[in-house]
């Protein structure tokens, strides 16, 4: 088996542990869904791993999409995101990452051959760094779902909303940095001004700046914020993540 | 002076400021599809500057490029908008120093407001690079071959061209993988030999000097092709600032985070 085909398959295996995880999290067989998705967890490392072996040091281009639902999956452990007594509260976290998991299979972007100006480590800092604010800022909207719907509330969930904010707003900043230091590195300008994604790149950015100040003005209660940061989560999906996508391609062992 | 107090009250309100962003998420939006669309409108702001691409394509295409002037005049309000709100809560912070039982507590306090400043940092220089800076296009090194640029002399000394010949990099086989320019530079009494390879460019004399482009791409026998480089040369006198505003937003981005973390201990 050549080593894109494990990587394709690896990736299948991960986003369908995935999906029945979330079935087996609805079915309320916790324990199992837990099993499932941790060897989806295992089978995305294993593909992402492949992946960036087949292009080190250079950087695996338009690859992000497979990148978001390791990351969310093993951010949101770290923040107790599929810990809640209610079903509402246990299903987004699920559920999101099977979404992006098989929008990235059914939606992949072209291959290209990767630049040599991606040989720097400002751009897969710029990569990995913008996978991981973008992660948090997904996940803070499975936060806010759980502060707004589940009837008995946790505490502290509001809290570690507001945490998952702020640093995915430092990893979002430092990405868009070492974006910009990269892009002065091998092209002399900081912003490239042909690329659409970085008008919604700065426009997330500007979003997340208004959320964080949104604590100084009336809006500051815990439910106008939780509104807001969904509303923020729902941005970054349609804006960051689908825009990253490609056509529909129908898999190959399906056609 | 109470229209100068009520006018510095409005300048640095917070509401002001949520309009401020609101409205630039929505001309931002407008941008991604124009860049989407129309592309080959802005492209050229690299090479031109933004005056000269303001006075030209920018003009030529009000429709589709008045998100840009839109966004220019919000940074500016925001720029304005910034320096006020966090000039009142520096004075504030200062004026309650003595709260602190923690000088560490203190300092960490102003965390945001290094973030802000280092902001208007950044905004000055993009506002510095748009004005002053200049592109020089177009220009093709051949090996032994000397170019001018203002009053710098660049010389190609040696081209060498790495192929990759392992198997592990899929569609690299037989591509180059580094690209190393051996370049002589003379501005007067200056001399400089340096390396210039991708990511990796020469500063001399006021100029960045950036690898663009190269060939032979690919190490397969048979012709014998002809080697050259192309350069992206630059003088961009706002790098400095954008670069240092960068450092400092980072500095106050991780004491904004160290007492956040202090807090919740």
């Amino acid at each position: 088996m050549t080593i894109q085909l494990s990587i394709h398959y690896s990736f299948l295996a991960a986003a369908i542990f995935y999906m029945v995880s979330l079935v087996g999290a609805a079915g309320k067989k916790k324990t199992w869904a837990w099993y499932l998705f941790f060897a989806g967890l295992l089978c995305n490392a294993i593909s992402l791993g492949l992946r960036y072996w087949i292009t080190f040091p250079l950087l695996p281009l338009y690859q992000g999409a497979f990148f978001l639902p390791f990351v969310v999956g093993v951010i949101g452990i770290r923040f107790g995101i599929f810990h809640s007594n209610a079903l509402v509260g246990i299903l987004p976290g699920f559920f999101i990452v099977t979404v992006l998991a098989w929008s990235a299979y059914l939606f992949p972007n072209d291959f290209y051959l990767p630049f040599l100006q991606f040989k720097t480590l400002f751009a897969h800092g710029f990569f990995l760094l913008g996978v991981v604010g973008k992660s948090m800022f997904l996940l803070a909207g499975v936060k806010a779902v759980q502060v707004l719907f589940v009837q008995d509330r946790e505490a502290g969930q509001a809290k570690s909303m507001g945490q998952i904010v702020s640093w995915g707003f430092v990893f979002w900043t430092l990405s868009v940095f070492a974006g910009a230091a990269w892009s002065w590195l091998g092209w002399g300008s900081p912003v490239i001004w042909d690329d659409p994604l970085m008008a919604t790149t700065m426009a997330t950015w500007f979003v997340y700046s208004l959320l964080l100040h949104l604590h100084l003005t009336l809006f500051a209660g815990q439910r106008p914020r939780a509104w807001c940061i969904l509303a923020g989560a729902v941005w970054v999906f349609c804006f960051n993540c689908l825009t990253e996508l490609g056509p529909f391609r129908l898999p190959g062992w399906l056609s | 002076m109470i229209l100068l107090q009520n006018i510095w009250y409005w300048a640095g309100n917070i509401y002001v400021t949520m309009a401020i962003f609101c409205f630039m998420i929505l001309d931002l939006l407008n941008g991604y599809v124009m860049l989407k669309y129309h592309a080959h409108l802005f492209d050229p702001i690299n090479d031109m500057g933004f005056i000269k691409w303001a006075l030209t394509f920018g003009k030529e295409s009000p429709g589709r490029t008045a998100w840009l002037f839109i966004l220019v005049v919000c940074l500016a309000l925001l720029g304005v908008n910034t320096f006020v709100c966090t000039t009142d809560r520096v004075i504030k912070l200062w004026q309650n120093r003595h709260r602190f039982k923690r000088i560490s507590r203190f300092i960490l306090r102003f965390g945001p407001h290094v973030m802000h400043y280092s902001m208007l940092i950044m905004f000055l220089g993009y506002l510095v690079s748009y004005l002053f800076s200049g592109t020089y296009l177009g220009k093709v090194l051949l090996p032994g071959k000397t170019i001018q640029v203002s009053d710098v002399w660049i010389t190609l000394e040696n081209l060498t061209i790495d192929y990759y010949t392992g198997n592990r990099l899929v569609g690299m086989e037989k591509r180059a993988i580094d690209v190393k320019a051996r370049l002589y530079l003379k501005s007067g009494n200056k001399l400089k030999t340096a390396i210039l390879s991708f990511n990796k460019p020469v500063l001399f004399s006021g100029l960045s000097i950036h690898l663009k482009n190269f060939a032979p791409k690919t190490g397969s026998s048979g012709m014998n092709r002809r080697k050259y480089i192309t350069l992206i040369i630059k003088q961009d006198p706002g790098v400095r600032f954008y670069f240092t505003g960068m450092i400092f937003f980072t500095l106050g981005l991780f004491m904004y985070s160290l007492e956040k973390t202090e807090e919740i201990r």
